[in-house]
């Protein structure tokens, strides 16, 4: 295995990682799968940072401690995407600053469950409320950001010029696809019940599902990827190029 | 987003859909979210049928039935330009590529229309549940709707004055089958929204 691609996959696994941490503590532990109504009251919300502070507390903890994984995951899928667009580099660093982006909300909301299980006692039952909601506001309308990712790395596999290509055609549209169904939460902030509140069938059940299936489903194909770039630079090398006495192609090319 | 990209292997087998093999997923994915607002749509009608029937009477069905005529003749002609595509044709494709467009624009007038009636009407998403399904459905077919006349004028200041080939055909082929598409929806809308009756 060469060093080089040793450390792409290291970073493509960061995504299984990461969404495992996020289902475990900022799902399971942070009571957000599913969330809690929109139009349940201020006393229940209150309730719950109450009862569960402890638990929310270490959820989130954990959960801020390792977003930052999704931007590394985001550096793996720009490495592949790099080899696809070749010198121009414009696509694989829009997905990059996507995905590093992507953090911040992560980060932001985090804090405000946090701020919530901090000292629950003192605070009001609406105010308990209002950081709970604004939480949700800001990690659901913060989307576009990760719709910049999915948008850029769509269009990149889909040119690519290869006759396999390293990422398959319906994946790259099935990304788009997802990035742009994200619209969706525009609609979250105007409805306290039904489908398009934030724990509504759309605007929850099946947004994060459908990115819960892409997130998995790009890694499996970007370590494949990352198998192929490096048969194939190990192809290249030993058919004699670069100049021979070069005995392994560690630097990149 | 396939600027240059010849026919992919696949498409030469002759059960191989047309266009972009991959946009079939995202027909596929969109068509499935879509089949799902109509079943929440079909499921929130059963527990308020007295309501959605009141509220469906201050739609006008003949401005819906019209916004499918516009949609059905655009569709039609983007048929024109595939198959102008395909006979290599350069002039005839630009000229149903124009055609499809002008049809198109009419939905896009008459949705607006309608809209703009409604909101003047103090009728708008937060209304009741059958007008926050009937503005967020519509909205987001019309989001379609829009990004699909886009990719149609992009479509034909890319074919024009370059000679047909199978690097045409692919983007027309592609841009024909997402242009159907949003027909389909909208002929699902239609009827659930301006014509069911209770």
């Amino acid at each position: 295995m060469l060093d080089e691609f040793k450390y792409w996959r290291l970073c493509a696994w960061a995504g299984p990682l990461f969404m495992a941490v996020f289902i475990g503590f900022w799902g399971l532990m942070g009571f957000n799968l599913p969330p809690f109504s929109a139009a349940l009251p201020a006393e229940d919300i209150g309730h719950y940072f109450r009862e569960n502070a402890n638990t929310v507390r270490l959820g989130m903890v954990i959960a801020m401690t390792f977003a930052v994984l999704y931007m590394v995951w985001g550096l793996a899928i720009a490495k592949v995407v790099e080899r696809v667009e070749g010198e121009s580099n414009i696509l694989s660093t829009l997905a990059l600053w996507g995905a590093g982006l992507t953090v911040v909300p992560i980060l932001v909301s985090c804090s405000g469950w946090l701020a919530g299980a901090y000292r629950p006692e003192a605070l009001s039952d609406p105010v308990l409320q209002l950081l709970y909601d604004w939480s949700w506001l800001l990690i659901d309308l913060g989307y576009s950001v990760t719709t910049l990712q999915m948008l850029a790395l769509g269009v990149a596999f889909l040119s690519d010029k290869r006759e396999h290509p390293l990422i398959p055609r319906w994946l790259a549209w099935y990304g788009i696809w997802v990035g742009v169904s994200f619209a969706a939460e525009c609609l979250m902030p105007f409805f306290k019940s039904g489908p398009f509140e934030r724990a509504g069938l759309l605007n929850f059940w099946i947004e994060f599902s459908v990115w819960f299936v892409w997130c998995p489903t790009l890694t499996f194909y970007i370590l494949a990827a990352i198998k192929r770039l490096e048969a194939e630079k190990l192809e290249r090398h030993a058919a004699g190029r670069p100049p021979a006495g070069v005995v392994l192609p560690q630097a990149a090319e | 987003m396939t600027s240059h990209a010849a026919p992919s292997p696949h498409q030469k087998g002759a059960a191989a859909p047309p266009g972009d093999p991959g946009i079939w997923m995202f027909l596929s994915a969109d068509i499935f979210m879509f089949g799902l607002f109509f079943l929440i749509f079909i499921f929130e009608r059963a527990q308020a049928v007295t309501l959605f029937e009141q509220s469906r009477l201050l739609l006008d069905p003949w401005t819906g039935l019209l916004n499918t005529f516009f949609l059905l003749t655009s569709s039609w002609f983007m048929v024109g330009a595939v198959e102008a595509a395909r006979e290599g044709r350069a002039g005839r494709l630009q000229r149903y590529l124009v055609l499809s467009f002008a049809a198109g624009s009419g939905f896009g007038v008459l949705k607006m229309t309608e809209y703009v009636e409604k909101i003047r009407g103090g009728i708008s998403m937060l209304t009741n549940d059958f007008f926050m399904y009937y503005f967020v459905f519509t909205g987001v077919h019309f989001l379609h709707y829009l990004v699909g006349m886009a990719v149609l004028a992009l479509v034909f200041f890319k074919v024009r004055g370059r000679p047909a080939g199978p690097g045409n055909l692919i983007w027309v082929e592609s841009t024909a089958c997402y242009w159907h598409m949003v027909d389909l929806l909208w002929l699902m809308l239609f009827p659930l929204l301006y014509l069911l009756r209770a």
